[in-house]
């Protein structure tokens, strides 16, 4: 890796969390996908942002996908295609109420 | 002698010229040293080798050729630096009735939307109904730019006019039908203990059905989602902040910092924003180190912007074992993505190239993939 991307993914993680601490910062429908074992992004980011959002509950959802490791779109596809395609609807329906 | 001993005394303490070992080991690490100097400052300001070059270690695997590169009109030229950034489109296309909605889908860090590993995605995404346009960032896959350039303003400029240039056509934008089906090439899987569940796809669903059902009013606006990869979910995750920002009023334009904040975005054209999907998303580096070495670190990134990090220094890169479940999995992601593309990631000083090379002389009867360009193109513009 160069020295610019490592210090861009610190710029990166500090503009990520400067987003969700506002507390408003995050409020719109979200989903995601994540393996609780990926050692390259650690779950816990995911869990995070989760927590913080102020999203709707019903709006936010947090997929645990054991076993697909960092590669998930590749590793699992058909799994997370369908998991987009179910939260799409409600966030469609979201969109469509402002 | 004399005039050197006479130098030698202007130059150096008296107690060296009293001890000419001495002297002559200091001239020696002195000499050494200003060699030393000229020849880093040669390095540095002489002529660079040419990036992307082949190694020799991928002889013998297959490589497509120049004529398979993407086609000039697959490429929009970005704002902020004016490189050519590429992009495609898949799936259903959004003037079609009974599509469900537009996803903004996006790699990760050293990845690119032409691996084999996004096919299957794009083809289940399509099959459910939905429009996707992917782009590569900046210095990833075809686009242009430094290899592996991370920079979050500059990528969300980018994004931010991709998005625009989608949006504001999306009434004249047509796919050309069937073409990822087409062109992708499904994992064969020689071992009949992988489960369909985990293996990527094979073929196409069989889906369609469901679709048609979910007709949408071609009267009403098409919801938008964006998603995206480790760091492509980081991004276009202060990228929806941003949008999300801008139409409610809230939160405090963060991502906009370095991009092109001082454009506003089109609030009516962003209005069907239907919200984010984060895949592995990157928040936070793993193991942060402490905050000096992060400053010393940070201070060496200003003055060597595109030097690699020693291994010493970053440790051992990121094991495919992390990646991908099993052997036969990372041999055929190995030899099916087309890092071998110029421009794609193998080439020069990719973080890749080396696992892959090791992977693919592990397995030198893998099959490789006859580059037949999964690009969905847009058949009338």
């Amino acid at each position: 890796m160069r020295w610019s991307s490592a210090a861009a993914f610190f710029d990166l993680s500090d503009r990520l969390k400067a987003a969700t601490d506002s507390g408003f910062g995050v409020g719109f429908p979200m989903l995601l996908c994540h393996d609780p074992a990926d050692q390259v992004t650690p779950f816990a980011g995911s869990q995070l942002l989760f927590d913080r959002a102020r999203t709707d509950p019903a709006q936010k959802v947090l997929v645990r996908l054991d076993g697909g490791l960092h590669d998930l779109i590749g590793n699992e596809s058909e799994a997370v295609a369908k998991h987009i395609s179910n939260w799409a609807d409600g966030a469609a329906a979201w969109a469509s109420s402002y | 002698m004399a005039s050197l001993g006479s130098l030698t005394t202007m130059m150096f303490p008296a107690v060296l010229a009293e001890s000419p070992l001495l002297l002559v080991a200091t001239t020696v690490a002195t000499t050494a040293f200003v060699a030393f100097l000229i020849a880093w400052l040669g390095h540095r300001l002489g002529p660079r080798p040419q990036e992307p070059q082949i190694p020799a270690r991928f002889a013998g695997v297959e490589i497509p050729t120049w004529s398979n590169r993407p086609r000039p009109r697959d490429f929009f030229v970005s704002r902020s630096r004016g490189e050519r950034i590429y992009y495609e489109l898949h799936g259903v296309a959004p003037s079609e009735p009974h599509c469900r909605g537009l996803i903004f889908l996006n790699s990760g860090y050293s990845s690119h939307t032409m691996r084999p590993t996004y096919v299957p995605l794009l083809q289940a995404l399509g099959d459910a109904g939905f429009a996707v346009a992917t782009h590569d960032w900046s210095g990833h896959g075809y686009s242009e730019g430094l290899r592996c350039g991370v920079n979050a303003g500059l990528m969300l400029a980018d994004y931010e006019q991709f998005v625009d240039l989608i949006l504001a056509s999306l009434d004249t934008l047509t796919l050309t039908p069937g073409a990822v089906a087409a062109a992708s090439s499904s994992y064969s899987s020689s071992s009949s203990s992988s489960s369909s569940s985990s293996s990527p796809r094979k073929g196409t669903s069989g889906s369609g059905a469901g679709v048609r059902r979910r007709r949408r009013r071609s009267s009403k606006p098409l919801p938008w989602f964006v998603c995206g990869q480790s760091m492509g979910g980081g991004l276009t995750l202060l990228f929806a902040q941003r949008v999300w920002a801008d139409i409610l009023g809230r939160g405090g334009g963060v991502a906009g910092k370095g991009g092109s904040e001082k454009e506003p975005l089109l609030q009516s054209r962003y209005a069907p924003f239907g919200g984010w999907v984060g895949v592995a998303t990157f928040f936070e580096p793993p193991a942060p180190p402490p905050a000096p070495i992060l400053a010393v670190m940070k201070g060496v990134a200003a003055l060597f912007p595109r030097h690699l990090i020693p291994k010493i220094v970053s440790g051992a890169s990121i094991a495919d074992e992390c990646v991908w479940p099993d052997a036969e999995r990372i041999a055929w992601h190995m030899t099916h993505d087309l890092w071998g593309v110029p421009g794609g990631l193998g080439w020069g000083k990719s973080v890749r190239s080396e696992s892959q090379s090791q992977s693919c002389s592990a397995v030198p009867s893998a099959r490789t993939m006859p580059h037949n360009s999964t690009n969905h193109f847009l058949a009338n513009r």
